[in-house]
């Protein structure tokens, strides 16, 4: 069964990568495509509206949305849990085509995912996932990030330096700061020559990280590295090390959607030593195939999962080039 | 716009220019018993005007001019009409009549007419001179009421050469002119109906007075001013009130009209307010009423200084005249038929 | 006049009075959340398309449960005039206890969540001894203890997070809190309405309720009550804790969330919530009906405005609008609802008396004014206060009711002799003696009581059949007034306005409605019920001894009327005087047969114009001090003699007034005329010429089986 309905994705992905590059398809190689999206609705809740994930995520689909004739109903729940359930809830009693949304954690919304389901309605997770999977999930792979963030780590803090390591997570009970520190962690604990001195939560917010940063390095003058879990709050990582006048020495390791302002400029600039983009350009077309899968395979809600994981590019200044990231703009032109 | 939406509803609501507020009887106007404890000189019918002509007190009662010798009243002339207003310049005594006629007596009597039927005051004004105060051009004396419920304002005020009898109109367009003073050329006049005090061609002295003033006689170092009946909240509305006025004025006998009156109610088919329930016996003395007794002094500059007061439970109310003799002040209540002596007047 | 027809039409139709009777209603308060829940559920549902679908509304009630129970705890504290800020903190701290204690230590759940109340309540109390002890200001107080709580959150998310996440507390009662529903609402809901009840029912019958609101009305007068105010403050902040514990529960139950926002701004939700509702944040005044309108409210208005998908901070700047709007609301309404209803109260209507008949002291009229009442001898002049109504027993001692609400006795044979009979309480109006010689009394404000010869006060009626369309309570009596009881015990008796109370009986007058009513109590089953409705003023009641009927006055009708309860004719009213030229009042038997009538005032002819200008009435009214009011005159009243007919058989007056100004009430007793008024301070003894010297009522009434055989 699982192996079927993976099949089924797999060829409808490979259909989608035929059909897709034709503007105008021609109803004998897509026999049904327009009409399967057009006029259909689907609901987005993100965590908020308010930073470049999620502009870049919308910027790219409602281009495509209104290329094909759909709507993107966007619930905008400011950070809050109880805001989101609210917009998910009503919006499962508006029935969409489709439902799309992002969590702050990996309990909140998973009864809300299992109804969903259950009313018929395929759900796409982006980001980040809840226990319960449903049709699929457009995002990184934590863990990965987490691995290669350490390994970053681990190749300019091996002999000769003092081995210290500091952790700027996310919010604790994020999936996506659970994954990446077990990702770090378990890479670290292979290393012997490297540890860990401060692991702490600066909650996705850059003024935490500030200050948690500027106390890690008070206390651990020597400290080698540091991993960043978030490119916006690692903003304020950065910060506190140049604060320190450590900028260069300190190895500031850390990922994020690959924004120009948040990810390029900062390598560039120095602040940033090492940068996995997870490309929300990519992300967004990711989350349009999903859209368009979904929405032509018409299979029951839930009852064949897939994952479209956004692939990981490495930046670092000497890699670095105009494509290695993105602004909104051009996602709003020609990206998704 | 705005200003028509807040007049609207200011009427609406009583408010602002609407309101029925009426002045409240402090400072110098403060009230007191004096006039209620009085001394009684004589019990008259309804004594109107008095005056001092040629060192004899007299005063107007109904068509009569009764003379005050050594505490009894005589009959001294008797006239054509009720006496409306008396005045003594010189030689002459000027006598209005409820007919029209305004008459100067020295030795022979003059009859000076064209003046209307409403001579409410005569006062002596520059030499030679009487001034004549005419309250209406619509109504007559007795008629008041209906002037002050229809808004009255054809008063008049007249200065009438005693050499020669000609009337110089010296103001016109008045609200019920009902005293009038002279002093150092210029001439204070009554207007009953606005409360206030204004002379000729001026702005006005005094306003807003807690009742209806009408005349005015030398004091001392000042003046007397009478108020024959008090302003009332009920009065006040009833005159903001046009449809119930105006059916009021044609269904009801005058006596029994929502109106200021002369002397204390008796009929009991006048109307009654509220706080003027008689309770335990008796009726309070701040009872809101529509007669009242309040003679007031004013200064050389016509400001209130002192007043004397017959209140709501009180039975010399209707104040028309006072006359200053010496240290004694004699005061007709017109409505409580009594012609009252003060006796201790300095404030 | 064509006026007057369309004036009388214009008042018949257009019921002006609700407004007034609306106003005075205590519940008027919810008035404007209860529209503001309108004008929401109205606009929100003209935006958004199935806004209002059952599942819907189930989902809202999950978060609309966990509000009302912090709403509930912050409503008690606000109530007794202080605040708490610190219930998002204590939410959230109570939502990661929850989920670690039934988690990671596995407590069972019902002792998690007992712990878990538990800490709610030591948090509350550690504010409640701050805050009701040490006297510390309640606004920063919570506000620290939100930060410090919100702390410990955070620090222990930091630490066990993780371990949290891994172990998930399952099993059927959990689940059933977080997803199923109890009669389509949500179980957190279900709890939060019952806690709701009983908050209300402790708040408004018990005595820590009373105790509540007595401190929030005011500290110090609470304390020279001898309540123990600090006790009390610090109780408020404990509930308030264990409330908000609770919701706590029912969220981690729900979203087992680890987010570090759980909680964030609650208390600016909750807050808004309370004080929109109308719970006074000054203290004092609310209720835990009005918390609930807020929480609906609120609720709505923050799903709506999600679903409308308004962008990042519209939605707190929204809901920040409304608590400023709410607030200034509640401030204008506190300060002006008085006002408002002392101006709109008294509503007037058109009423046309018949044409005045002329009275003058001249002997045309059968009315004629003399002055031989102010001859008639005084009685306790300066003892009583009020005398409505008079009675003389078969010893001849006269009672008295006052307006202190006592009975006055005056010893025969002189009257000198002053006793307080018995205290009742209320004013003293109606009297009369019943077959076993029981004084029976008309008590304004209170209803009809008796008085046993051993001076044993019993309550026989005091309410009567509630009518449907009725805004005011007509089912409590407000003014009865006279009494007369019919050979077969029943009493009769006249309720003389149902919109006023006693000490404003007067300006029912200016109304011209028939506020009033004739009740009958039937001693046989204890029953009372109306007979007769919308009277004007009905006062006087005296049987008739066919034993049919009995003769009703109507004060401001000016007329008098009988009325048939037994017989061919029964249920019917006849008029038999309807245009007296005064406003009559008491009735009673005369020794020759005929009746006596009280004139409590005479009718003037400006009033009488007043009556049919409504319009003029309610100007007076709105615009002119309460004693400057036109009112009937009672200032010369009397007494009038007519008979079955109608005819006028005698008049007795006080002319001047002096004396008995106006008389509400006369008895005959062995050939005097005994005279009652109710501004009066003293009661008036007239030698009526003629009469016969022997003739009482109580054998006019009860004959041979006189109560002396009945005397203990």
């Amino acid at each position: 069964m699982k192996v079927n309905s993976r099949l089924k994705a797999g060829l409808i992905c490979a259909a989608l990568a035929v059909t897709g590059g034709f503007a105008h398809a021609q109803d004998s190689v897509a026999p049904g495509y327009y009409d399967a999206l057009k006029g259909k609705k689907i609901g987005f809740v993100p965590i908020s509206m308010g930073f470049d994930l999620t502009q870049g995520w919308l910027a790219g689909m409602q281009r495509q949305a209104d290329q094909l004739g759909y709507t993107i109903d966007v619930r905008d729940p400011n950070w809050s849990v109880e805001s989101g359930i609210q917009a998910i809830t009503s919006l499962i009693d508006e029935h969409p085509d489709l439902l799309i949304i992002q969590n702050n954690d990996n309990q909140s919304y998973n009864r809300l995912v299992q109804q969903a389901a259950a009313a018929g309605i395929p759900v796409i997770q982006v980001q980040q996932s809840v226990e319960t999977k449903s049709d699929a999930y457009v995002g990184p792979d934590w863990y990965n990030i987490g691995t290669v963030t350490a390994q970053a780590l681990v190749d300019k803090c091996g002999a000769g330096t003092s081995g210290k390591i500091a952790v700027v997570e996310g919010a604790t009970a994020a999936p996506a700061s659970i994954l990446m520190k077990q990702g770090i962690e378990d890479l670290v604990a292979q290393h012997p020559e490297v540890k860990i001195v401060s692991s702490q939560a600066a909650d996705w917010d850059a003024t935490k990280a500030f200050s948690i940063t500027a106390t890690v390095l008070q206390q651990n003058p020597d400290l080698c590295g540091i991993a960043g879990f978030w490119d916006v709050a690692d903003t304020g990582t950065a910060g506190a090390i140049r604060e320190a006048g450590l900028t260069g020495k300190v190895v500031l390791a850390t990922s994020g959607g690959g924004n120009r302002d948040a990810g390029c400029a900062k390598i560039d600039s120095g602040e940033f030593s090492v940068y996995h983009s997870y490309n929300v350009a990519g992300q967004a077309r990711d989350l349009n195939d999903a859209i368009k899968m979904l929405l032509q395979a018409k299979l029951p809600a839930g009852s064949a999962p897939f994952a479209l994981l956004s692939p990981l590019v490495e930046v670092t200044k000497e890699n670095m080039s105009p494509s290695s990231c993105w602004t909104l703009d051009e996602i709003g032109k020609s990206g998704g | 716009m705005i200003g028509w939406v807040r007049n609207r509803l200011d009427a609406f609501r009583g408010r602002g220019a609407y309101a029925a507020t009426v002045p409240p009887m402090d400072g110098a106007l403060r009230p007191n018993t004096r006039l209620e404890e009085a001394a009684v000189l004589a019990r008259v019918s309804s004594p109107d005007n008095l005056v001092l002509h040629q060192g004899r007190v007299l005063f107007s009662s109904g068509a009569v001019i009764m003379a005050l010798e050594d505490g009894q009243t005589r009959e001294w002339r008797r006239c054509a009409a009720e006496v409306t207003a008396l005045a003594s310049v010189g030689e002459t005594l000027a006598m209005g009549l409820a007919d029209g006629s305004l008459i100067l007596a020295s030795d022979a009597d003059r009859l000076v007419t064209g003046l209307g039927r409403c001579i409410t005051s005569l006062s002596a004004g520059e030499a030679g001179q009487v001034i004549v105060c005419v309250g209406s051009a619509v109504h007559c004396c007795d008629e008041w009421k209906h002037d002050l419920l229809t808004g009255g304002a054809s008063g008049s005020v007249w200065q009438v050469t005693l050499a020669d009898g000609v009337a110089k109109l010296l103001a016109q367009g008045l609200s019920w002119p009902a005293g009038s003073a002279t002093s150092g050329g210029q001439t204070v006049v009554v207007e009953a109906w606005r409360h206030r005090l204004t002379p000729l061609g001026g702005v006005p002295l005094v306003s807003d007075l807690p009742g209806y003033p009408s005349r005015l006689s030398p004091a001392a170092d000042g003046w007397w001013l009478t108020l024959f009946a008090p302003r009332n909240q009920l009065i006040e509305l009833v005159l903001r009130e046009g449809p119930y006025r105006k059916r009021m004025m044609r269904e009801i006998d005058p006596d029994h009209w929502i109106a200021p009156t002369l002397s204390p109610a008796v009929d009991f088919n006048q109307p009654m307010q509220g706080g003027a329930i008689r309770t335990h016996g008796i009726i309070k003395p701040w009872a809101p009423t529509r007669s009242y007794g309040l003679l007031v002094r004013l200064d050389r500059k016509f400001h209130p200084i002192a007043s004397y007061h017959s209140r709501a439970d009180g039975r010399f109310h209707g104040i028309t005249s006072a006359l200053q003799m010496g240290e004694r002040v004699l005061v007709t209540s017109r409505g409580g038929n009594a012609m009252l002596s003060l006796a201790e007047v300095q404030p | 006049m064509a006026s007057d027809v369309f004036t009388r039409w214009r008042y018949k139709l257009v019921p002006d009075k609700i407004v007034g009777e609306i106003l005075s209603k205590n519940w008027v308060d919810n008035a404007i959340p209860v529209l503001f829940l309108l004008i929401a559920l109205g606009v929100f549902a003209a935006l958004i398309p199935n806004m209002f679908t059952t599942g819907s509304l189930g989902g809202m009630t999950r978060t609309a449960g966990e509000y009302l129970l912090v709403a509930l705890g912050l409503t008690i504290v606000v109530m007794a005039g202080g605040i708490d800020l610190s219930v998002g903190s204590v939410f959230a701290l109570a939502n990661l206890s929850m989920l670690a204690l039934g988690g990671v230590v596995g407590l069972p759940l019902w002792l998690a969540a007992l712990a878990v109340l538990a800490m709610g309540g030591v948090i509350g109390l550690v504010n409640g001894v701050l805050i009701g002890y040490l006297r510390l200001r309640a606004f920063l107080t919570t506000l620290v203890m939100l930060i410090i709580v919100r702390s410990v959150t955070d620090t222990l998310l930091l630490s066990y997070s993780k371990q949290m996440s891994s172990v998930q507390i399952a099993g059927p009662v959990w689940d059933f809190l977080a997803f199923k529903t109890i009669l389509g609402v949500a179980p957190s809901f279900a709890v939060a309405m019952v806690l709701a009840v009983l908050a209300h029912f402790t708040l408004t019958r018990l005595r820590v309720g009373w105790h509540i609101l007595a401190v929030g009305g005011s500290r110090r007068a609470a304390h020279n009550a001898g309540i123990d105010v600090r006790r009390t403050v610090c109780l408020t902040y404990v509930m308030s804790g264990m409330l908000t514990a609770a919701a706590g529960i029912f969220y981690a139950a729900r979203l087992a969330s680890l987010g570090n926002d759980t909680g964030l701004g609650l208390e600016i939700t909750i807050l808004t919530a309370v004080v929109l509702g109308g719970t006074s944040l000054g203290g004092g005044r609310g209720s835990v009906f009005k918390t609930f309108l807020g929480v609906v409210i609120v609720v709505i208005i923050t799903n709506s405005l999600i679903r409308l998908g308004l962008r990042s901070g519209a939605s707190s700047l929204v809901l920040g609008a409304i608590l400023l709007i709410a607030v200034g609301i509640d401030v204008r309404w506190l300060k002006n609802r008085a006002k408002l209803l002392a101006r709109s109260y008294v509503s007037p209507t058109y009423f046309a008396l018949p044409p005045l008949q002329k009275v003058t002291r001249a002997p045309t009229t059968p009315y004629a004014i003399n002055d031989l009442l102010s001859d008639a001898e005084p009685i306790g002049v300066g003892e009583v206060d009020g005398p409505e109504d008079v009675i003389l027993d078969e010893e001849g001692n006269l009672y008295c009711g006052s307006r202190d609400g006592d009975i006055i006795r005056f010893l025969a044979p002189d009257h000198k002799i002053r006793e307080v009979y018995v205290h009742i309480g209320g004013s003293t109006l109606g009297l009369a003696f019943d077959r076993e010689g029981s004084l029976l009394v008309c008590v304004g404000g209170m209803g009809l009581y008796k008085v046993t010869r051993a001076r044993d006060v019993i309550k026989l009626s005091d309410e009567t059949n509630r009518s449907w369309l009725s805004i005011v309570d007509d089912s409590r009596m407000r003014l009865a007034d006279d009494l007369d009881i019919a050979p077969d015990g029943r009493v009769f008796f006249s309720e003389a306005t149902i919109r006023y109370e006693m000490h404003d009986w007067i300006i029912d007058a200016l109304e011209g409605r028939g506020n009033g009513r004739i009740i009958c109590y039937d001693p046989r089953d204890g029953s009372s019920k109306t007979i007769l409705s919308g009277r004007q003023f009905p006062n006087g009641i005296c049987m008739v001894p066919d034993g049919q009927s009995f003769l009703f006055a109507e004060t401001w009708g000016c007329r008098i009327s009988r009325y048939y309860y037994e017989g061919p004719k029964k249920g019917r009213v006849e008029p038999v005087i309807h245009d007296l030229p005064g406003y009559p009042d008491n009735i009673n038997l005369a020794s020759d047969g005929n009746f006596w009538c009280g004139i409590i005032g005479m009718r003037a002819p400006a009033f009488d114009l007043a009556q049919k200008m409504p319009r003029f009435r309610r100007h007076m009214v709105m615009q002119i001090a309460r004693d400057e009011w036109l009112y009937p005159n009672m200032n010369t009243g009397g007494v009038i003699k007519f008979d079955l007919t109608g005819k006028i058989v005698q008049s007795l007056w006080d002319g001047v007034g002096e004396r008995h100004p106006q008389v509400t009430s006369i008895r005959e007793h062995r050939g005097y005329l005994y005279l009652g008024g109710i501004f009066n301070n003293r009661i008036g003894k007239y030698k009526i010429p003629g009469a016969d010297p022997n003739w009482t009522a109580g054998q006019a009434y009860w004959g041979g089986q006189s109560y002396e055989g009945a005397k203990p």
